[in-house]
């Protein structure tokens, strides 16, 4: 059975149609990153699985069982929140214990204890137990954050960009941890966040959202090299997919000035959409010629910008491969890593 | 510009407290020193013989004389400080309180035509409260409630509750809604939420708000002398009861009383003196 299903949950916020038609089911150990840019509902998806806001219709799930209707206490979920995270005003012991002490729950004191325990060295943060919680750094803010989520061992993790607001070297650390907890409590995830890195690194399958609506729902790597739409191809990547107008003759694909860029099928639009990865792009080896614009050293790679056909395609190539700018390349892409959308 | 600053302000000071210095003078005075023809603002530890010296004789009997009961009055000063305790404290309890759950119902929920309620509890305060003072008589006499505890009680509550609402409102919108949320997600129902994390919070909100309402509670005069003029006297109206007694104004008591009086708000004020501002200004100042 599925920890989590969503059928058609819509849900309007003023004007704003926050959520249409989501449907998707989250399997009983699974990772499940929300990826979406601002606005895109991811919050506001959250919200409503938690029990903060009331899908407008459609039916939710959690263990089988609707509740739509229910009050956020009785889902038995843990939500860690992208702003706020702690009672500044309590010591780091009293927030972790605040869910166990929920009247609902009637844990003995000594239960309380243990648990807080548990979760403390689970996220080693024992030393900070005697803090007040406006003392704390960002990275253990977040850390004691997540902690209240685990004490309880609620049945689904709600997470809202819990690594954002941290920085790039704490937000991998945790990136790593944080994955490697979910494994071992052996509790599903819901996790959403805006960057892409993060979605393909953590999830088990990845859920593309804009503007309330799903676009594709899959593997990382699925949703990665065989995007839907331009839309999701756009959202995966750094440096960006390249997105070029095509028109297509017994050549194959030409660039808008009229360049061969890679074959065709034979059965392909004449006019389409074309997307290749930039670390797809070869600087040689093509029949048509091409000028460097720029190039940007990434350490293990660097980035090229191309001017190649009346079009700007960005290629990701070794550091090792010399090139300058002003350089003329005869760059080329080959035919299965081009993604084609009718134009 | 610091010199000019600092004359100000000791300027401002000799102003301000000269009142309450020769309130503190009288206190220590004999009757016949506080009316003396010539002014008398040197307090000695012995007696004085020359009338026309600014010499006094400082005592504290005045303070001791506190529990008198003085011609014109049926109780002691201490009487009337007991009932102005229970009315000033009652009310603001009871301002608070509404105050604080009316405010975090405009705060947290979409009340249907919100801004014109919180219009009209603010309307309230538009009329000088002692335009309707004859009506409230009328009401009161009906009503049994002339000269309780009870009738000032409800009364001040009602005029302190729109400073109350707004003020409460003002603070409540400052703590994160997520605060809530995170409980109402760890299993608190909305009431539990209200009170094991947000009153927590608003508890400056409160202390300050407390201090606004005792303050105008505490020193109402107005309805206190029209409907309480006897039974639960309050102190500003037991003063003012004072006038025309057949043995005259008892100034070294009135005094000495006075100044117990403000003590009270004094204290309070200083405790909360740094959140008064955010007060003052409906809470709009970040910290």
């Amino acid at each position: 059975m599925s920890a989590l299903e969503l059928r058609g949950v819509s849900k309007r916020l003023g004007a704003v149609q926050a959520l249409s038609d989501v449907s998707f089911e989250l399997g009983a150990h699974e990772f499940l990153v929300v990826l979406g840019p601002t606005g895109a509902g991811k919050t506001t998806l959250l919200r409503t699985v938690a029990g903060l806001e009331t899908p407008d219709s459609g039916v939710l799930r959690l263990g089988g069982v609707d509740v739509a209707q229910r009050a956020p206490a009785e889902r038995d979920v843990a939500l860690v929140f992208q702003n706020f995270s702690l009672y500044p005003s309590k010591t780091v012991r009293e927030n972790l214990a605040f869910p166990l002490l929920a009247p609902g729950r009637r844990l003995a004191a000594a239960e309380v204890d243990e648990r807080v325990r548990w979760a403390a060295q689970l996220l080693r943060i024992e030393r900070l137990l005697e803090r007040p919680a406006r003392q704390l750094s960002g990275g253990e803010m977040q850390r004691v954050a997540i902690g209240r989520a685990i004490v309880r061992r609620p049945r689904l993790f709600l997470m809202d960009e819990p690594l954002t607001n941290l920085d790039a070297k704490l937000r991998e650390e945790l990136r790593v941890e944080l994955r490697e907890l979910a494994r071992r409590l052996e509790t599903p995830v819901l996790w959403v966040t805006h960057d892409a890195a993060e979605a393909l690194s953590m999830a088990d399958r990845v859920a593309v959202l804009s503007h309330g609506r799903i676009l594709q729902l899959d593997t990382p790597r699925t949703v990665y090299l065989r995007p839907v739409s331009p839309l999701v191809a756009r959202q995966l990547g750094s440096p960006p997919i390249n997105l070029i107008e095509v028109r297509r003759d017994e050549a194959g694909w030409r660039l808008p000035s009229g360049e061969p860029c890679c074959s065709a099928a034979g059965d392909a639009p004449r006019e389409a959409l074309l997307g290749f990865r930039p670390e797809h792009v070869r600087l040689e080896g093509g029949s048509s010629d091409a000028v460097v614009e720029l190039v940007e050293h990434l350490g293990p790679q660097q980035v090229v910008v191309l001017r190649w056909g009346g079009a700007t395609v960005h290629a990701a190539v070794p550091s090792s491969v010399d090139v300058a700018v002003h350089q003329r390349v005869r760059p080329t892409v080959a035919a299965e890593h081009c993604l084609v959308w009718p134009r | 510009m610091k010199l000019v600053r600092w004359f100000v302000l000791l300027a401002y000071l000799a102003l301000a407290a000269a009142p309450l210095a020769w309130m503190a003078l009288s206190s220590l005075k004999r009757r016949d020193d506080t009316i003396a023809p010539h002014a008398k603002f040197l307090p000695a530890s012995s007696a004085v013989d020359d009338s026309a010296s600014p010499w006094f004789e400082a005592t504290l009997a005045a303070y001791r004389d506190l529990g008198a009961v003085h011609a014109g009055a049926q109780e002691s000063f201490l009487g009337h400080l007991g009932s102005s305790v229970v009315i000033g404290l009652l009310s603001t309890v009871a301002s608070v309180a509404l105050g604080t759950c009316c405010a975090y119902g405009f705060s947290r929920f979409r009340v249907p035509g919100a801004k014109d309620w919180l219009f009209f509890v603010l309307s309230t305060r538009f009329l000088p409260p002692l335009a309707v003072v004859v009506p409230v008589l009328i009401m009161y006499r009906a009503l049994d409630l002339q000269g309780t505890h009870l009738g000032l009680i409800v009364l001040y509550t009602v005029f302190n509750l729109s400073l109350a609402v707004w003020l409460m409102k003002g603070f409540l919108d400052e703590i994160p809604r997520a605060f809530e949320e995170a409980a109402l997600v760890d299993g608190y129902s909305r009431g539990q939420a209200f009170l094991r994390v947000v009153l927590p919070e608003a508890r400056t909100g409160m202390a300050v708000t407390a201090v606004f309402c005792l303050i105008s509670a505490w020193n109402e005069y107005g309805f206190a002398m029209t409907l309480n003029s006897s039974g639960a006297v309050t102190v500003p109206a037991y003063f003012a009861g004072l006038q025309g007694n057949i043995e005259g104004m008892p100034w070294p008591q009135i005094a000495a009383g006075a100044l117990v009086f403000v003590a009270p708000i004094t204290v309070f004020t200083v405790l909360v003196r740094k959140s008064l501002l955010r007060g003052m200004t409906f809470g709009t100042i970040k910290q």
